[in-house]
């Protein structure tokens, strides 16, 4: 959906996505060395700001890009996406932080906290394929709760996945926030140090 | 700083590593190839890593730096 959020951390915001970012888009899913754990979509422009259009029509969907704040470089993507309201839940991924960037902390101590603080949900998940250790070593450091392994959830060139979901609720990430954030501040107050 | 230091620099720096994440980590370890030590591990290991070694790194090199090696070759460069 075309919202209007943008969410201040320290070091890093987290800003509405737009057409103008479509070659970041790009750009970003090409380089990324782990790319083969991502949802397949055409590397063009033309595709990418027909996603874009697709999703803008989405009520539930809030996909953000990830900028450093002292020169607005785009160095990361994430989302928010089929928020039930009703419910109180949430999905967050689409998440790819540049390798050359230090944004992964603070993007999702922002995003998350934008879910619970923000929107007020009770609960927000992840789904993460299986084989891509790294990512699920990630949601398990941070404390995220292991919740049922998702049998046949992705398919990447004609490939099924299963995806491991990590669960936090609102209670939970009480708890966890100031860990992540902790560290987080200390990723930040180098990055705006060398300003 | 001949091989031999070299060598001993990048077992220490693998013990280093291995301490944070809580599994053995060779010299030839590497966060591409090495799961555990994803993005938030590596926040640990960098800070670490510089209180060890006395150095500063800079903002692309805590995100250039991805393996034993790395670390290694920035610590001879002092």
């Amino acid at each position: 959906m075309r919202h209007s959020y943008q969410l201040e951390g320290e070091a890093y915001r987290l800003r509405p996505i737009g057409d103008a970012d479509a070659d970041f888009i790009v750009a970003l899913r090409g380089q990324d060395i782990r790319a083969r754990f991502l949802n397949r979509i055409s590397l063009s422009v033309e595709s990418q700001l027909e996603w874009l259009s697709a999703y803008y029509g989405r009520e539930n969907d809030y996909y953000f890009v990830v900028e450093k704040k002292r020169d607005n470089t785009p160095e990361g993507l994430i989302s928010l996406y089929d928020v039930d309201v009703r419910v109180g839940r949430a999905e967050w991924g689409r998440w790819i932080v540049a390798p050359a960037s230090m944004a992964a902390l603070e993007s999702v101590t922002l995003l998350l906290d934008f879910a619970f603080t923000r929107l007020g949900l009770a609960e927000v998940y992840s789904n993460t394929i299986a084989g891509n250790a790294a990512v699920n070593s990630f949601h398990d450091g941070c404390g995220f709760r292991r919740g049922a392994l998702q049998r046949g959830r992705f398919k990447i060139d004609d490939q099924v996945h299963d995806a491991i979901r990590h669960e936090c609720t609102g209670d939970e990430w009480k708890e966890i926030k100031p860990h992540l954030a902790t560290k987080a501040l200390r990723i930040a107050k180098r990055i705006n140090s060398h300003a | 700083m001949g091989m031999k230091d070299r060598s001993i620099l990048e077992l220490e720096i693998a013990k280093l590593v291995s301490d944070i994440l809580g599994e053995t980590v060779g010299i030839e370890g590497a966060r591409d190839t090495v799961p555990s030590w994803d993005s938030l591990r590596h926040v640990e290991v960098i800070f670490s890593f510089e209180e060890a070694y006395g150095l500063r790194l800079t903002e692309s090199e805590m995100a250039s730096l991805r393996s034993v090696k790395d670390l290694a070759e920035r610590t001879m460069k002092g």
